[in-house]
């Protein structure tokens, strides 16, 4: 049987990254979240989750929108559109390929 | 593997976190232990006004600790989160209900306060009122359990169902008063689940420095 893994190379690989991909599952599932509850959530340290969201950043998937919380700072992060329909075609791809491999 | 990733588990396991803190538990205990407060107060000596007013007291206090707790012992070892429209739909739906069950104890209250002498003998018998009390905490703390997905709220909801029947029967058949007790009791018991869930909450999440971002 042959499997066509042509899809293989249309895979987001800004999204295929393990703790980026959970951070996108994370903020896909909720409006938004600071940066305490990801880490609490997905186990992350600050300086692994701050680089990963900067890349998702630039990437034009997350917003980041500094604020206040009383006296204290909060960095509120979320999908923007672009990151939720790109998570959703990643999904998408990697079902479509998976279910292609025979068992 | 990330693909095998259940994204309505991700969901759950992020909304349940909420609940972690035990500082609902706490407040809903503090509620049910003003009612043996109020209870208490009905013995003294006292004006109807400071009666009031310390059982008002009791509630503010009871709100202080959850709103006091969520801001400075949540927020900082759990941090913030909003969630989607369907959470916002199903927290509609248990203020929904709340306002009715209020309305229904409002509508019982007034029945019961105003009618008095040939008009409170019109009532049907004792049971009306643990009657609809029961209903209405079941109701209530049923539908809320069931929507929030908050299942401590099943033991709650029982516990705020029996104690007015359990005074009644006690009236009853033993003819005592132990209301207070009841209510203390029971409130006793969901105030230490919450402060237990609290303890183990502080314990496991460590406050982390904001300043970082």
């Amino acid at each position: 049987m042959i499997v066509n893994l042509a899809p293989i190379s249309e895979i987001d690989r800004l999204i295929h990254e393990p703790a980026r991909f959970q951070v996108m599952a994370l903020l896909y599932v909720v409006e938004s979240a600071d940066f305490i509850f990801i880490m609490g959530q997905l186990g992350l340290t600050w300086g692994n989750l701050s680089a990963h969201i900067t890349k998702l950043e630039e990437g034009g998937y997350v917003t980041v929108e500094k604020g206040f919380k009383g006296k204290r700072p909060q960095t509120m992060l979320s999908l923007t559109r672009q990151g939720r329909k790109a998570f959703q075609a990643y999904r998408q791809t990697m079902k479509q390929m998976l279910d292609e491999i025979p068992e | 593997m990330s693909q095998t990733i259940d994204l309505k588990a991700l969901e759950k396991k992020a909304w349940k976190s909420v609940f972690q803190d035990g500082l609902w538990d706490i407040y809903l205990g503090i509620l049910l232990m003003a009612f043996a407060v109020g209870a208490w107060l009905d013995r003294q000596p006292i004006s109807e006004n400071m009666r009031v007013g310390i059982y008002i007291g009791v509630q503010i206090l009871a709100m202080i600790v959850l709103f006091a707790g969520k801001r400075f012992v949540t927020m900082p070892r759990m941090g913030t989160v909003k969630f989607g429209v369907e959470r916002k739909k199903r927290r509609h739906i248990v203020q929904l209900v709340l306002f009715i069950s209020a309305l229904v104890g409002l509508g019982v209250w007034f029945l019961s306060a105003t009618l008095s002498g040939e008009g409170r003998g019109a009532m049907p018998g004792r049971w009306v009122f643990p009657l609809i009390w029961v209903l209405n905490m079941l109701m209530v703390f049923g539908l809320g359990a069931y929507f929030l997905e908050y299942e401590r709220l099943y033991v709650i909801g029982f516990l705020y169902a029996i104690v007015i029947p359990l005074d009644v029967i006690v009236k009853t058949t033993a003819k005592v008063d132990l209301d207070m007790y009841i209510f203390l009791a029971a409130g006793s018991i969901i105030l230490f689940m919450g402060i237990a869930y609290l303890v183990r909450f502080v314990r496991d999440h460590k406050p982390l420095n904001l300043n970082q971002g």
